[in-house]
């Protein structure tokens, strides 16, 4: 059964470069350009199984789309793709529910592992 | 022992870590990357793009600027994997990278800085007024490309570095942290 990857980023080349990595893999990917996008978006799909979202982002960042998320109590696994490594912001990433942090650039292997562990595709 | 704490001036520390953290972004995709010390940064007449990030810390405040033509981004495209990208939004990327770097770098300084997202623009004769406080243009060589890249800072009365805020080893670009 294909599963859904939402991937949440400003930048065009960005959502390309993992949009093409896990559609690759056999992932469905639905691309939102923001926060306020991938909420959007979110309430029309089924299913989303797993979420890669940028921090820095017009509209709604990806600190304040973990937030809204987990105030509607969504289960749905996040990993945060982004510039930000400093501490602090990690830890309120942590503390609003991500499940990974990963630093760009991309790192195909990384992508590809979390993927398949958070959001592991089946026969 | 940081560049802050061997006493050099705080714009020269970030000029600096700007050097480095040019020259890892690029390795990360390949390219071995000069700074031409010296050289005036190659504003050419011809089609430049161009993408300014904004930051903002305590006591200080300014902006990145990168310059380069069509012609480098499409290079930096290609080593990336994506080599019908937008050209724009690519380079809008690449500064984002880039300070990404440059935040962690200053991190170890003790400066806490946060970004804007990244504006893009595209012309002939582009052109930059001087900002107030300080400005630098950086010119780096790549490949067959050469990028320009203006660090602006403005440092209020009070700036200093925050030890509460250093950290010694920020997380670095390619990390995965499993939260």
């Amino acid at each position: 059964m294909t599963k859904t990857v939402f991937v949440i980023d400003d930048s065009m080349m960005v959502r390309r470069q993992v949009g093409d990595l896990l559609t690759n893999l056999g992932y469905a990917v639905v691309e939102a350009i923001d926060g306020v996008d991938a909420l959007e978006k979110l309430a029309v799909t089924k299913e989303a199984h797993l979420l890669v979202c940028d921090v820095n982002m017009p509209r709604m960042n990806g600190i304040e789309l973990l937030g809204c998320l987990a105030e509607r109590g969504s289960t749905v696994p996040i990993i945060m793709l982004t510039t930000e490594g400093d501490p602090e912001l990690i830890a309120r990433g942590t503390a609003l529910g991500a499940k990974g942090w990963l630093i760009k650039p991309v790192k195909p292997e990384f992508i590809t592992a979390t993927a398949k562990k958070l959001a592991p595709l089946t026969e | 022992m940081t560049l802050l704490a061997l006493g050099k001036p705080a714009f020269a520390t970030m000029t600096s870590h700007l050097a480095g953290a040019v020259r890892d972004l690029f390795a990360s995709y390949g390219s071995a990357v000069d700074l031409r010390t010296g050289a005036r940064p190659a504003l050419e007449e011809g089609q430049m793009s161009m993408a300014v990030i904004g930051y903002a810390g305590n006591g200080v405040r300014g902006a990145l600027i990168l310059m380069t033509t069509e012609t480098a981004i499409g290079a930096w495209l290609t080593a990336a994997g994506v080599p019908d990208a937008d050209c724009e939004d690519a380079l809008g990327e690449f500064a984002n990278m880039l300070l990404g770097r440059l935040k962690a770098r200053l991190l170890r300084e003790g400066i806490a800085i946060f970004s804007t997202t990244p504006t893009t623009a595209t012309g002939t004769r582009l052109r930059l007024s001087d900002p107030p406080g300080h400005h630098a243009w950086s010119f780096f060589e790549g490949p067959g490309w050469h990028l320009n890249v203006r660090l602006e800072a403005t440092f209020e009365r009070d700036f200093a570095p925050n030890s509460a805020r250093t950290v010694s080893c920020p997380p670095e670009a390619g990390d995965f942290i499993e939260l």
